[in-house]
This record gives C-alpha cells, sequence and structure tokens, in this order.
C-alpha cells in the first residue's frame, strides 16, 4: 500500500478498528442466542474488557472530560492487549468487510436513544472505507496478530512522522474506544444520559471520518467515493512527508549550532 | 542499534538533545497559541495551576540531562499539538 514508515501504524489503526466492529457483531450474536460454543468464552473475556477500558469512558461529567477519559485508554496497557487479542477475528475466515449491522445498532438504541444511534448508523460509508482499508492490508500480507507490541508509542513519538498523519492514526483508535465504551453499555443494558450518548456518536463520527481521510489519501490504494470523502479533505501525504523532513533537518541544524543550550522566546512570560 | 539507515548499524548512544516547547500564562491570541487548561488530563499531566499557553517561537533546545522527567506521560493530543506547534 505504501512504503511510508508509518504503514505499520496505519495497519495497527485501521485492524484494531476492524476487530472492534467484529467484536460488536460477536456481541449481537450474543444476545441473540446464535453463537457458537466455542466463541461464548471470547465474549465472557469481552465482557471484562469492556469493564476495564469502557466503564471509565462513561463516567465523563462533560464532553472535555469525555475525550480526555478516551485518550486515557490509549495509555492504558489493557487496550494494546485487546487490540492484538482481537487481531485473529480478521483473519479467522476469509475476510469480507466490517460493518454496523442493523442488528447491532438495534443493541445500541436502547442505551444511546434513537437520535444518537442514528448518527453512528450514518458512518457506514466511513467504515467501508475501513473494511477497504483492511482487505487491501491482508491482501498485502500484512498480519494484524503480529504488529510489534509498541507500535503505537513508536507512531506517537516518531519526529519523522507529520502530525497530521498521527492525528488521523490516533482518530482510528479513539473510534475503536467509543465502541468499546458503547458496548460495556450494551452488556450493562445501561441506558447513557442524552449529552453523553451525543457525545459518543458525534465523537466516533468526527474520528472516524478522521481516520478515512488519511485512507483516502493513500496512493494506489483503495479507492474512496468524493461523496464519502471530498479531494479537499485528503491529504497531500508527498508534500507532509517533505513538510517534516525539512522541518527535521531545520531543527537538528539549529540543535547543532545551538551549543549547550538555547532558548528561544518569542512571547515573555507577564509574570 | 541505529535504524535509520538501509540496514541496522550497532551504535552508541554518546549525547541526545531535545526539543522542548515550553509554556508561559501570557496570553497573545492573535498568535493562535496551544492553550492547556490545569483542570483536564493535559494540565494535569503538566502540573499546571492556571490556563498555560505554547507559542511557535516559545522552544529551548538543550541536553536532555538538563530536563527534569516528571513521571508523567503527555497526553498524545497535547503531543500531537505541541508537534505542530513546532513544525513537525
Amino acid at each position: 500500500m505504501t512504503s511510508v514508515t508509518w504503514s505499520e501504524p496505519l495497519a495497527g489503526s485501521a485492524t484494531g478498528g476492524g476487530s472492534i466492529l467484529r467484536w460488536f457483531g460477536l456481541l449481537t450474536r450474543w444476545f441473540r442466542g446464535v453463537l457458537s460454543p466455542n466463541e461464548v468464552p471470547r465474549v465472557e473475556l469481552m465482557k471484562v474488557r469492556a469493564h476495564v477500558l469502557g466503564a471509565p469512558v462513561l463516567a465523563a461529567a462533560s464532553r472535555t472530560e469525555l475525550v480526555d477519559r478516551v485518550d486515557a485508554v490509549l495509555e492504558n496497557p489493557e487496550f494494546s492487549e485487546l487490540m492484538r487479542e482481537l487481531a485473529p477475528m480478521l483473519t479467522a475466515d476469509a475476510f469480507v468487510s466490517v460493518a454496523i449491522s442493523a442488528e447491532d445498532l438495534a443493541e445500541m438504541e436502547p442505551v444511546l436513544g434513537a437520535a444518537s444511534t442514528a448518527i453512528i448508523a450514518r458512518t457506514a460509508p466511513l467504515t467501508d472505507v475501513c473494511s477497504g482499508v483492511i482487505a487491501h492490508l491482508l491482501a498485502a500480507g500484512t498480519k494484524p496478530e503480529e504488529l510489534p507490541a509498541d507500535w503505537y508509542d513508536r507512531m506517537l513519538f516518531d519526529p519523522g512522522l507529520h502530525s497530521t498523519i498521527k492525528r488521523s492514526l490516533l482518530a482510528g483508535l479513539r473510534a475503536s474506544i467509543v465502541m468499546i465504551a458503547i458496548s460495556h453499555a450494551v452488556f450493562q443494558a445501561q441506558r447513557l444520559e442524552p449529552w453523553l450518548a451525543l457525545a459518543l456518536a458525534e465523537i466516533y463520527r468526527e474520528e472516524l471520518y478522521m481516520s478515512a481521510r488519511l485512507y483516502a489519501s493513500v496512493p494506489g490504494g483503495i479507492d474512496v467515493p468524493e461523496s464519502v470523502i471530498p479531494l479537499q479533505d485528503r491529504f497531500d501525504l508527498d508534500r507532509l512527508q517533505a513538510e517534516v523532513e525539512a522541518k527535521e533537518f531545520l531543527w537538528n541544524s539549529v540543535a547543532e549550532l545551538a551549543g549547550d543550550e538555547l532558548s528561544l522566546c518569542e512571547v515573555a512570560d507577564d509574570d | 542499534m541505529l535504524t535509520h539507515a538501509a540496514a541496522p548499524m550497532p551504535g552508541e548512544l554518546v549525547r541526545v538533545k531535545i526539543l522542548a516547547p515550553w509554556g508561559t500564562g501570557t496570553f497573545r491570541p492573535e498568535k493562535h497559541p496551544v492553550t492547556v487548561e490545569p483542570r483536564t488530563a493535559a494540565g494535569v499531566a503538566l502540573g499546571i495551576e492556571k490556563p498555560t499557553h505554547f507559542y511557535r517561537g516559545n522552544v529551548t533546545i538543550c541536553d536532555a540531562a538538563r530536563a527534569q522527567r516528571t513521571g508523567r506521560r503527555c497526553p498524545p493530543e497535547l503531543l500531537i499539538r505541541l508537534s505542530a506547534l513546532v513544525g513537525l
């Protein structure tokens, strides 16, 4: 798909999101009593993981705090562990797609309410984009379960990766965490306060859109309709890469010339 | 192990320099700073008690040994916004 250094975090972000949607589909089948016996233990594990990761998110008292709590899950080692556990769900059978089904939405509505569930329903074209990326990655030989455990940290602290790309990769993970939180509410049959349900749905949609912008921008990647991601919302990845390389060179040069220490001050402290 | 070349090469860490944007309590909205509020995850991570503003030109480059580690991680959103602020 791309030889840019972020192909690994791209795989992590895309397959992580896809795994979570597969997970939710499993949850839905469990509620309907149509799981095969060997799938039941996985659901029991899911309940535990959803509680550990999702319950703190749902304890938010404001939208600002909600975003903070979602990001805090990223720092929880159980989250990356969960991604690795779920990765085989994408490769167990011939991969077709990941999507939120009508049955999944029916399970969400009692906890989210109709309006917020409708927002999630309308993200279907974006999850189609995610499916396309996963299919492309799997066809190219990516093995999600073999991604290094520290790919997230390496992506986040890579000075050679443009902040816009990092932001889009982060967005895919945030959308996954929101879905984990929703699944916890579904497990608990917990009707969420309207503001929280709306915030979760909106954040899910916004973060999914942000990650789809990146997927639609990869040259030689998947075909994403302009109706889903307009051309003006796609990234010029070559320009971004050139930008960060130029800035990295600049700062390295400044550091070399700086001697022991250099402190630049554009706005001084008034205090 | 250095991995920037085509093949991994053995190397030795001699000196590490850091590039650190630093914050101030002075607010200049026309300069579009990255602002961190105290009672947020980012504010707690930074250990601030008042709104703190980061500007593109407020940067220190120094030896890593000069930096005092707090043991707290910078939330990803703030890390990315500060990276964007300095053009990375």
